[in-house]
Order: C-alpha cells, then structure tokens, then sequence
C-alpha cells in the first residue's frame, strides 16, 4: 500500500516562492519578510514539541534567548568585545567563532538546556508543563538581564555579525521544515504523535512515553536555540526583551492560527500573521494607534481557539498526491523473530 | 502460558478483584465474562500493567511481571484493547497500526509489513489514510482489534470487542478472531456481554462475581451452571446459547 508523501517538499517550495517574490520587494519589505522567515523557524521548533507531543509550552522562547546570547557572545569580533564586553571572562573574550559554527554552538547549549529540563518534563504535562516551561522562560529572562558580563542586561547586546539575509532565513526554514517533517514520521515521532492523542493506550502499545517526550524536549530546544541564534544574527543587536512575552505571544499565535497539530499549521500560520502583521502596522501608522497589531493578534487566535481550534489548516498536512513505487510485498517476520524478548 | 495468581484490587474499600488466579495458554481463547461491576475490566488492567494490584501476581511464561510497566509488558507480548476503543484519533488508520508496532519495538520495516498485513486481514484498507476518528463504530472496533495484534503479542486482552456491533459485525468478528488466533497462534483473553457470541468463540470460560472467581470451564459446562446462571446469564436474559461446547 502506497505510504503517504511527506509535506516537507511542497512547504520547502512555499519557502522558497516567498523568498522569490520578497527579493523583488523593498528592502525594508524584505526584512519583514526575513523576519518572519526567521519566526518561521522558531515556529517550527516550538511545534517540534508542542504539535508533535500535544504538552504546551510557554517558554520555548527561553531555548531562543539562550541560542541568541551564545551565538551572539561566541561570534562577536574580538576587537568589540574589549569595548563593549569588557566583563567577560578571559577565555570568552578571546573567542570570535564563525557565525554559522557560533549558531550550532548555541543550539547546543539551548539543547543543554532542554536536556537539564527533560527529567521533568517526562513526568509532567497539561497545566503543570505550560507552567513549568513559563518558569523556565523567566528564569532565562532574569539571567539575560542580570548577568551583565556575558549578556550586557537591560543595555542589549551590541556588536553580533549580521548574517542572517533573506536567503539565509530560507535556507534555514527549509531545513528546518524538512528536519521536523522527518521527525514526525519517523518511528519516535510516530510514537509521539499517538501519546498525544492518547498516553495510556500509547503506554500500552509499548510506548516509553516519559522518555519520547524528555526527548522532544531537547530536540525542539536545540531548534528554537539555533533559530534564536539566526535571529540574533539578524537583529545585530538585542536585548532580553526582544526574547520574552512579546515574541512568545507572536510564536504561539501564529502556531495557534496555522494549527497547532502540524507543520503546515505552522508554516502556514506563521506566513498568514507575517503578512497580516506588516498590512496592520501600516495600518497602525496612518490611523495612529499603537498597539492595534498585537490587539488584532489577540482577536484573531481567541477567534481561531473558539471557532476553529484546529486553526486553519484544520491539523492537516500539505502533501503532494505523487504515485508511489509499490512496496515489494513482504512476509512479516513470525513473532517470536520481530519481538526483542520473545517469550512463550 | 499468561497467569495471574490469587490478584486482589481494592478501590477505597470497595473489593474491585478479591484472589482471582487466571490463566491462559497461548493459541487459545479464554472467555472473561460477569455482570458490570464484576471486575472484569479491572483484572484486564491489572494484567496489562495499568492498575497495580494490592497482592497476587501476574506472570507471562517463566517472568514475574508484576512490577512491570505497560510498555515492557507490550514489549514482552501483552497486546490490548479498550473498552471504548481509545484509538489515536488524528492519526490515520494506516498510522494508527504502525504506531503500535514501532512502539512494541519492531524495526520500520518490519513495522510497515506488520501493518499492511493486518490492514488487509481487517479489511481496512480502504480507509487506511482516514484518520480514525472518522470511521464507523464497527471499522474503529476493527481497527483497535489490528492496533493491539500489531505489537506482535503473544496474547491479547480483548475489552468488548463487539460492543455496539450488530449481529453481522459479531459473526465476522468471531472468525475473525478465530482466523488471527490460528494465523498467529496468540492466546485472546475476550471480556464480552454478549453471551452468544462468548459461547460460539471461546474455549474455556471464566466467569467473575463480585470480583472472585465464580466458575471456570467449558462453555457448555458454563451454560448449565446453576451459580452463573443465577447470577449473571439469568440476567443476560435467557440468550441462545449457539455453539456452546465447542
């Protein structure tokens, strides 16, 4: 029987098409666009955890702070940071990485992050979980803004390479959508995708389902930490604002509006708040009310979360309804071949 | 053989299982049957690891499993369904199979023969991309029946197969029942209400009183029981009784 196609292919090539038609657009255009291609991944990496587990979470935006900082810290040319980062320790402030091995290094160290919380995380979900996880980002947020040596506190940090252009944004939004869609379908992804609709039956299957979820955890937390690092690489400079409620709210709505249960939800909706976003700022301006974005925002998911909860896409996947090569048809090895332990 | 010795469950006071020792060996179908409340469901729980037991043990072959949880339980050859189906609803049919034998362990592969075998034997093919929340009671029955046969199990615990069924779905579900436990040579422990079709398709019956062993035998020994018959097939309201001894 024909499996069907994955969606990576026809979301990679939406990508691609935006990123086509903003390079003929304004540069200022163009940045939103590079922007919400950037959103795109952190996205994608909060579906990683959220759509894929069904645990909601109010602080992957902390794994994006902590990728941010890192890559940022790690990348900043040596002869700033004796100017601005004259705190640092010795062998940081020697440090100047490439700003593509500083992103990795970021992700790692959100993936870090993530691997300290996934104990707990296995064990917690529903409330307990958005709780927790809204602990963390905070807790992420304090240290951004207390710990002025690495992270310059409320001053932002300064001097961070900008590498991050409108085709860099893409190609990172392709892999990341082409990455998750892996993920998704693969045999742990699968397993998680089940516990989400049901744990118990899940567990019953044979699903070790505290430690599938203690691993998405870090999965998703080295994705949000590497496309902080990209966002940092955009920005050039940031402070820990530019990583807390603001761009959680931003996230999660746009995760919310597309539809929380796949990755064209939140390809989708990140597309879809991205373009409604720039139409109200311009909007926001000639009618001087600041502020009308978010309050649209917060209008727009509350409608989705009461008339749609599925949001648009409905949990669906874009797939490309390609004919496929049938499988050469198999015997099942016997039972007491395919079980590790068989037993009788 | 799967066996569980002299199991006791108690729910704040309220006996739920009181001693009961089951046992079942592989290739046959044991029929678990007794009024509502007769602890049934909990016994079954119990076996596949969701409900600790007070006391008493269960074991599978030579292990003691007791301690075991539910997913080693299925790693081990313990395959389940629910009383209300509980299927991955958006997930799709085809995945909802698959799912369950990644998780029981088995390699894609594998896997992906498992679940195009069963989806043929229960005749879900059709439906295989349909997520399963959109399917007939009696296709959702099937298909929890397919999810619990794809980890690979040595015996199944069957919670109400036919419930909601109509008579037409019963019969084929009882050869198909009959067909699986040929073809994989799995032992099938079936909780059922429906006398008829208990009687037509198990070979050894146990019935559950108030959460102890009431009687277990031949479904024909079962049928003239004066005990069971007071208590619980007086009840089922004078069904016919086809095919009991066989």
């Amino acid at each position: 029987m024909p499996r069907q196609a994955p969606s990576a292919l026809p979301l990679a090539a939406i990508v691609v098409v935006v990123a086509l038609v903003a390079g003929s657009l304004s540069r200022s255009s163009q940045l939103d666009v590079t922007t919400g291609l950037v959103q795109m991944c952190i996205v994608i990496g909060l579906y990683s955890f959220v759509g894929v587990t069904g645990v909601f979470s109010f602080g992957h935006i902390g794994f994006a702070a902590v990728g941010a900082y890192v890559a940022g810290v790690l990348a900043v040319p040596v002869t700033q940071k004796e100017l601005l980062y004259a705190e640092l320790p010795g062998w940081l402030s020697n440090v100047e990485l490439d700003p593509l091995v500083a992103v990795l290094a970021g992700a790692l160290a959100a993936g870090v992050v993530a691997a300290l919380l996934a104990p707990a995380f296995g064990r917690v979900s529903g409330l307990s979980a958005a709780l927790a996880t809204f602990a963390m980002l905070v807790i992420v947020y304090v240290i951004a803004r207390n710990y002025e040596p690495l992270t310059r506190g409320t001053k932002g940090m300064l001097g961070v390479p900008r590498e991050t252009t409108l085709w860099v944004a893409a190609v990172w939004a392709i892999v990341f959508v082409v990455v998750v869609d892996l993920y998704q379908n693969s045999r742990i992804g699968l397993q998680l995708r089940a516990a989400r609709e049901d744990d118990v039956a899940a567990g019953a299957m044979g699903a070790r389902v505290g430690v599938l979820r203690g691993g998405a955890l870090i999965l998703s937390g080295l994705l949000v930490g590497l496309a902080g690092g990209v966002y940092g690489q955009l920005l050039g400079s940031f402070n820990p604002d530019v990583f807390y409620l603001d761009l959680t709210f931003l996230t999660l709505a746009m995760l919310v509006v597309g539809g929380i249960n796949s990755l064209t939800g939140a390809v989708i909706g990140t597309l879809v708040l991205t373009f409604l976003a720039q139409w109200l700022r311009d909007l926001e301006g000639a009618l001087d009310r600041p502020g009308l974005t978010e309050v649209c925002f917060a209008i727009l998911m509350f409608a989705i979360l009461v008339l749609r909860p599925s949001g648009i896409t409905g949990g669906r996947e874009l797939r490309l309804r390609l004919p496929r090569r049938r499988r050469r048809q198999e015997t099942p090895p016997p039972v007491a071949e395919v079980r590790p332990n068989s037993r009788t | 053989m799967l066996r569980t010795d002299d199991v006791r469950v108690h729910f704040e006071g309220v006996r739920a299982i009181d001693g009961v020792s089951l046992s079942v060996d592989r290739g046959e179908i044991l029929g678990l049957i007794g009024p509502n409340g007769a602890g049934k469901t909990t016994l079954v729980n119990v076996i596949s690891g969701i409900q600790p037991p007070d006391s008493g043990t269960v074991r599978l072959g030579e292990d003691d499993i007791t301690a075991w949880a539910p997913p080693r339980r299925a790693r081990a050859g313990l395959g389940r369904t629910f009383q209300g189906a509980r299927l991955f609803d958006r997930l799709s049919v085809e995945e909802n199979v698959e799912a369950a034998a990644v998780s029981a362990g088995l390699r894609r592969r594998a896997a992906r023969a498992r679940t195009d075998e069963l989806l043929a034997i229960f005749r879900l093919e059709d439906v295989a991309h349909r997520d399963a929340s959109t399917l007939p009671h009696g296709t959702a029955r099937r298909l929890g029946v397919a999810r619990a046969l794809a980890v690979a199990p040595i015996y199944v615990l069957l919670d109400e197969p036919a419930a909601g069924l109509d008579e037409e779905e019963s019969r084929e579900l009882v050869a198909l029942l009959r067909d699986i436990r040929d073809r994989y040579e799995v032992g099938l422990v079936v909780i059922e209400h429906d006398v008829p079709l208990i009687m037509a398709l198990c070979e050894r019956i146990h019935v559950l009183h108030h959460g102890e062993t009431l009687a277990v035998g031949a479904p024909a020994a079962i049928a003239k029981d004066p005990q069971v018959i007071d208590a619980y097939l007086g009840e089922a309201g004078h069904q016919e009784v086809p095919g009991a001894g066989g």
